[in-house]
C-alpha cells in the first residue's frame, strides 16, 4: 500500500521468498546435474588436491557447465524481465513483449545472416555480437526514423513494420540456408542456455548490467508514465527523453539475452503481468519482483531441460511456458485474485 | 506570480491561441470560460508546459519552464496539472494513485509525512472511504475525484496549512464528470486551497460555477481574451452573447452574491422566475459550433 | 503467497530428483555390463552405421536423434539432436570416445569435453562418395578396424563400379518433403544428389544448391522422368495415396509412368556402410526405367 514510498512488511516478505526461491533453484542447478555425484563428492571434488579423473570432471563440470549457464540464467532472466517491465509501462499496455519495437527479430536476422554464411565454424563470437548488434541496430533504426515519436503508437507501428521486415529477412535467409544451418538456425530460435561460456557471459554482462541497474532505478517514472504522458511530464519526467533511454536500455538487454541464449519468450511478456497479479502495478515493486522472479522460473525451466530427457536436452522455451503458464491460468482464475485490492 | 506573455501557437498555418497576456496572482481563481474549440484546454497545457508556444513565454515566478531536471523537479513540486481525460488503465488502488502525485517529492519527505499528505489529499477530495479500491473500477466521476487528491498531493509540500501556497494548480474541467454535490465539493476545496495561497487556473463549462467560486473570469474565444475581470463585470450579456453566440440572459439577485445566467428565448424580455434552471451546457452550444466552423 | 512458492520449488524440486535418480540407476546398470570396453558415444547417423557394421555396436553407450539404423540402436539413450548436444548429460554417460560428425555442436561443448580428457574425435562426413568412404576409414583406423573398414570400402566400391551406364540418363528429381505446400526438392551439394548421380541418373534441379521449395509450375517445366520421395517426409503429402494425386507431382513424366517411389531416407541419406546398396538400388530403379522407356520407343516404331 505504501507506493513508492517505503517497503512493507509484506513486500519485504514477497521479496525473501523470490529471492531464497531463485537462490535455492541456483544452488539446486550448480549443485545437481546428470553427472553423478552429490554435493559431499562435489567438495571432495573441489578441494581434493590430487583429484582422480572423475573428480577432476566433476569439478570442470561444476566450474565450466554448471556454474556458466546458471550465471546465464540469472542474467537472461534479469534482462528478458526488466525490459518487459519497462516495454510495458512505456506502451501502456501489459501485453507489450520486450521484443516489441523489433529488438528480438533484429538481433534474430543478424543471427541468422552468421549462421547461412558462416558456416559451421564462423558461430564464435560472430555470432552473439551479431545477435546484439543486431537488436540494438533495430532500435536505433525505429528512433532515427524521422517520424513522430512523440506517439507511442507510431513507435508500435515502426515496431511492427520492422519485425515483418526481418520476418521476411529471416524467411528468405532460411530459403537460402542448407538443409544443416536451417536446424541450426531453427533450434536457435528455440533458445537454449546450453552454450553458456564465461568468455561469453562476461562480455554480454558488462554491457547490459549497467542498462539493467539504470532501468531498475527507473521505477518511479514508470509508475509516472502509467498515469499518461501529460501527467508524466508535469510530475517532472522529461517523457521524450525518457522513452528514448528506456527504449535503449530495453534493446541493450534483449541484445544481451539474445545474443547468449537465442530467443526465450515468454519470461518478458508473462513474468510481469503474472507478478502485477499478485503485487499490483507499481514499479517499485514490480522491477525487483520480476528480476528475482524471471531467473527463478529460468532457472526452473532449465534445470527440467537438461535433467528430464538427459542425456538430451529439451528446448528451455517449452518449458518455461510450461512451468509458467498453468500457474499464470490458476493466477487468472483464483478467486482470490487481487484479494489484498477489494 | 504566474504569468503568461504574449503566447501564440498555430498549428499547420492556422493560429489557435493568441497573443495571450494573463497573469494569476498567489490566492486566485482564476476561470477560463469560452465556446468549445475556443482553445481554453490549449491554453492550460501552454501553461502546464506541455506544449511550446511559438512566441511568448510563460512564467513562473519569473522563471520559465526549461527541460533540464532542476526545472523539470522545480515545476513538478510547483505545478500540478489536472487532464481532462485519465488513460490510467492499470490496477492501482485510489491510494496508490494519489501517492503517485507524491513522486516529486520522493527523498525530501519522511514516510509518515508523505502519508498525511496523501490522506489530507484524499479527505479533500472525498475519497478517503475508495482509499483501497481498483482506480480502474471505479465511475467516471469517482476517478475524476481520486486523480484531484493526486494533484493536490503533488502539490502538498506537507510543512504546514499553508503547504500549496505560492503554487499553481491547472485543472482542465475538473467537476465534467461529477454530480453537483461533488462539484460543490470540489470547487470549495480549491476555494479553501486558494484561500491559503494557492494560485488556480480552472477551465469550466459550467458558467454558474465560475460565476460562484471564481476571484476572475477569462472569456477565450477563438484563441483571443475576449474579456477578464471579476465575475460581476465580465458576465455580461453582450460579451456572453458575443462569446458563445447564443441568447443569454443574466440574473442577479436569485443567489445571493452570485449572479446566475441562464440561455433564453431570444424574445424573452420579462422577468424570470427563481424555477428557471439554472445549470448546464447551453443546448445550442454545438449549433455554435458549427457556425464557427463556417458550416452553419 | 509464500506458501504458493514454496510449494512450487518443492515440486520442481522433487521433479528434479526424481529425473537424476533414475538416470543413476540407469548409468549404473549399463556400467556393470560392459567394464573392460571402450563406452563410445556416436554422433551422426552414419558414424553409427559404420560403428555397427564394423562390429563396435556393444561399445557404443549413445547415440544422436539421426542414428536410426540399425533400429536396435534406438534402444540406446538418445543425446537429442547433433547441434544442441546437452554437455553435461552426455558427460554423464561416462564416454571414453566421443565419435562425433563434423556437422555436430554446439562447438564450445566438444572443445569442453576435450579439455575434460575425453577423447573427442571429429569425423568429416560429406556429400561426396570419396569424403563418406574416407569417413568410414578414418574410423576404421581410429578404432583398430582398419581391415574391416577397407572391406567395406572396397565392397561399396564394387557395388558402385557395377552402376551400368545408361545411354539417356533418366531426367530425375529427390523431394524430401513437402515445406509448407511446395516440395521441397534436392539441389546439387546433397547428398541426394550424389546418390542419384552416381547410380546414374541426372537430377533435373541441379542448377541449385541445397534443398529448396519449388513450385508446381516449375516442376512442371523441369520435367522430371523419376520421382523419389523420402520415406521420412511422405506424411507431409499426407500418405502415399495422397502423394500420387499430388497437385505439383501429378502433371509430370513421372506420375504418368508410375515413378513416383518412395524410398528409404535412412538408406539414401546417410552415406554410410550402405551406400553401394542404396546406390544399387536406385540404379535399378534407373535401369526398370530406361527399358521400359526403350520398349515403348521400339514398340512405337513397329
Amino acid at each position: 500500500m505504501n507506493l513508492a514510498l517505503a517497503m512493507s512488511r509484506r513486500d519485504l516478505h514477497i521479496y525473501a521468498a523470490l529471492a531464497a526461491l531463485a537462490l535455492s533453484l541456483a544452488a539446486l542447478a550448480v549443485l545437481h546435474g546428470p553427472l553423478e555425484g552429490d554435493v559431499s563428492a562435489l567438495l571432495a571434488a573441489l578441494l581434493e588436491d590430487n583429484p582422480t579423473l572423475s573428480q577432476q570432471r566433476l569439478a570442470s563440470t561444476f566450474w565450466h557447465l554448471r556454474l556458466p549457464r546458471v550465471a546465464l540464467a540469472l542474467l537472461v532472466g534479469v534482462c528478458l524481465a526488466v525490459a518487459g517491465v519497462t516495454m510495458q509501462a512505456l506502451f501502456r499496455n501489459p501485453l507489450a513483449e520486450p521484443g516489441l519495437t523489433g529488438s528480438a527479430s533484429g538481433a534474430a536476422l543478424a543471427a541468422a545472416a552468421v549462421i547461412v554464411f558462416g558456416g559451421i565454424d564462423g558461430l564464435g563470437f560472430a555470432l552473439p555480437l551479431a545477435a546484439f548488434s543486431g537488436a540494438l541496430f533495430a532500435t536505433l533504426l525505429i528512433l532515427l526514423l524521422p517520424a513522430d515519436k512523440g506517439s507511442m503508437a507510431t513507435l508500435l507501428l515502426l515496431g511492427i513494420a520492422i519485425n515483418a521486415i526481418a520476418a521476411a529477412g529471416l524467411g528468405f535467409l532460411s530459403f537460402l540456408a542448407d538443409d544443416f544451418a536451417l536446424r541450426s538456425l531453427t533450434f536457435w530460435q528455440f533458445g537454449s542456455l546450453g552454450k553458456a561460456s564465461w568468455p561469453e557471459i562476461f562480455p554480454a554482462a558488462a554491457v547490459a548490467l549497467p542498462a539493467i541497474s539504470w532501468l531498475l532505478l527507473q521505477a518511479r517514472s514508470l509508475n509516472s508514465l502509467l498515469l499518461g504522458e501529460t501527467e508524466a511530464h508535469c510530475l517532472g519526467v522529461s517523457v521524450q527523453q525518457f522513452k528514448l533511454r528506456a527504449l535503449i536500455a530495453c534493446s541493450i538487454c534483449v541484445g544481451a539475452a539474445v545474443a547468449c541464449a537465442g530467443i526465450i519468450g515468454f519470461i518478458g511478456l508473462v513474468v510481469p503481468h503474472l507478478l502485477r497479479l499478485i503485487l499490483g502495478p507499481d514499479h517499485c515493486r514490480l522491477l525487483p519482483a520480476s528480476a528475482l522472479a524471471a531467473p527463478a522460473l529460468l532457472l526452473a525451466a532449465d534445470s527440467l531441460a537438461r535433467n528430464l530427457v538427459s542425456p538430451a536436452e529439451l528446448p528451455i522455451g517449452i518449458l518455461t511456458s510450461l512451468i509458467g503458464g498453468p500457474f499464470f491460468i490458476y493466477l487468472l482464475l483464483s478467486p482470490k485474485r487481487n484479494a489484498h485490492r477489494v | 506570480m504566474f504569468e503568461c506573455k504574449a503566447i501564440s501557437l498555430s498549428r499547420s498555418g492556422r493560429q489557435i491561441i493568441g497573443p495571450v497576456d494573463l497573469k494569476v496572482e498567489p490566492g486566485e481563481l482564476l476561470a477560463l470560460i469560452g465556446p468549445n474549440g475556443a482553445g481554453k484546454s490549449t491554453l492550460l497545457a501552454l501553461m502546464a508546459g506541455l506544449v511550446k508556444a511559438d512566441s511568448g513565454s510563460v512564467l513562473f515566478r519569473g522563471a520559465a519552464f526549461n527541460r533540464n531536471p532542476a526545472s523539470s523537479e522545480f515545476f513538478a513540486r510547483n505545478r500540478a496539472f489536472m487532464p481532462q481525460f485519465h488513460t490510467l488503465s492499470f490496477d492501482f488502488t485510489v491510494e496508490e494513485v494519489v501517492a503517485l502525485g507524491r513522486s516529486p517529492y520522493h527523498g525530501r519527505c519522511r514516510h509518515g509525512e508523505h502519508q498525511k499528505v496523501i490522506r489530507r489529499a484524499m479527505e479533500m477530495a472525498e475519497v478517503s472511504a475508495l482509499a483501497d479500491v481498483n482506480y480502474t473500477r471505479l465511475s467516471g466521476g469517482q476517478q475524476a475525484r481520486v486523480q484531484f487528491a493526486r494533484v493536490i498531493a503533488q502539490l502538498d509540500c506537507g510543512q504546514a496549512a499553508e503547504a500549496t501556497a505560492g503554487k499553481c494548480l491547472l485543472l482542465d474541467e475538473p467537476t465534467a464528470s461529477l454530480d453537483i454535490r461533488h462539484q460543490h465539493a470540489l470547487m470549495s476545496s480549491v476555494k479553501t486551497l486558494t484561500a491559503n495561497g494557492l494560485s488556480c487556473v480552472a477551465v469550466l463549462h459550467d458558467i454558474n460555477l465560475a460565476a460562484r467560486y471564481a476571484d476572475r473570469i477569462a472569456i477565450l474565444e477563438a484563441g483571443r481574451l475576449l474579456a477578464i475581470g471579476t465575475p460581476d463585470s465580465v458576465l455580461a450579456e453582450p460579451l456572453l452573447e458575443k462569446a458563445f453566440d447564443v441568447p443569454v440572459r443574466v440574473l442577479r439577485g436569485v443567489l445571493p452574491g452570485q449572479c446566475l445566467v441562464a440561455c433564453g428565448p431570444e424574445d424573452a424580455t420579462g422577468p424570470c422566475t427563481t424555477q428557471q434552471p439554472a445549470f448546464g451546457k447551453p443546448p445550442a452550444a454545438q449549433d455554435t459550433e458549427a457556425h464557427r466552423l463556417g458550416f452553419g | 503467497m509464500r506458501n504458493l512458492l514454496l510449494r512450487f520449488s518443492l515440486l520442481l524440486l522433487a521433479s528434479q530428483m526424481l529425473a537424476c535418480s533414475t538416470d543413476q540407476d540407469g548409468n549404473q546398470t549399463e556400467q556393470a555390463s560392459n567394464t573392460n570396453l571402450q563406452r563410445i558415444v556416436s554422433l551422426g547417423g552414419e558414424i553409427s552405421e559404420t560403428l555397427v557394421s564394423l562390429g563396435l555396436e556393444d561399445q557404443i553407450v549413445a547415440v544422436d536423434s539421426t542414428s536410426t539404423w540399425p533400429t536396435s540402436l534406438r534402444q540406446l539413450p538418445d543425446v537429442g539432436y547433433l547441434r544442441q548436444l546437452n554437455a553435461e548429460g552426455v558427460l554423464a554417460l561416462q564416454p571414453d570416445l566421443i565419435l562425433a560428425s563434423h556437422e555436430a555442436g554446439p562447438t564450445e561443448t566438444l572443445e569442453r569435453w576435450r579439455t575434460m580428457g575425453i577423447d573427442v574425435q571429429q569425423i568429416s562426413t560429406g556429400p561426396e562418395v570419396e569424403t563418406a568412404l574416407n569417413a568410414i576409414r578414418a574410423l576404421g583406423k581410429l578404432l583398430d578396424r582398419e581391415q574391416q573398414s577397407l572391406e567395406i570400402i572396397e565392397r561399396n566400391r564394387q557395388q558402385i563400379a557395377l552402376v551400368a551406364n545408361l545411354d539417356s540418363p533418366p531426367r530425375v528429381m529427390f523431394v524430401l518433403s513437402k515445406a509448407g505446400n511446395l516440395p521441397l526438392v534436392a539441389g546439387s551439394g546433397t547428398k541426394a544428389h550424389t546418390m542419384l548421380t552416381v547410380a546414374g541418373g541426372s537430377n533435373v534441379a541441379a542448377a541449385f544448391t541445397g534443398y529448396k521449395p519449388v513450385s508446381p509450375e516449375a516442376i512442371v517445366e523441369l520435367a522430371p522422368q523419376v520421382i523419389l520421395v523420402a520415406s521420412h517426409g511422405l506424411p507431409s503429402f499426407g500418405g502415399e495415396q495422397a502423394l500420387k494425386n499430388d497437385s505439383a507431382l501429378r502433371m509430370t513424366p513421372a506420375a504418368l509412368n508410375g515413378y513416383i517411389r518412395v524410398v528409404d531416407s535412412q538408406l539414401m541419406l546417410s552415406m554410410g556402410p550402405r551406400l553401394g546398396d542404396a546406390v544399387r538400388i536406385l540404379a535399378s530403379t534407373f535401369n526398370n526405367y530406361s527399358r521400359t522407356q526403350s520398349q515403348s520407343v521400339a514398340l512405337g516404331g513397329e
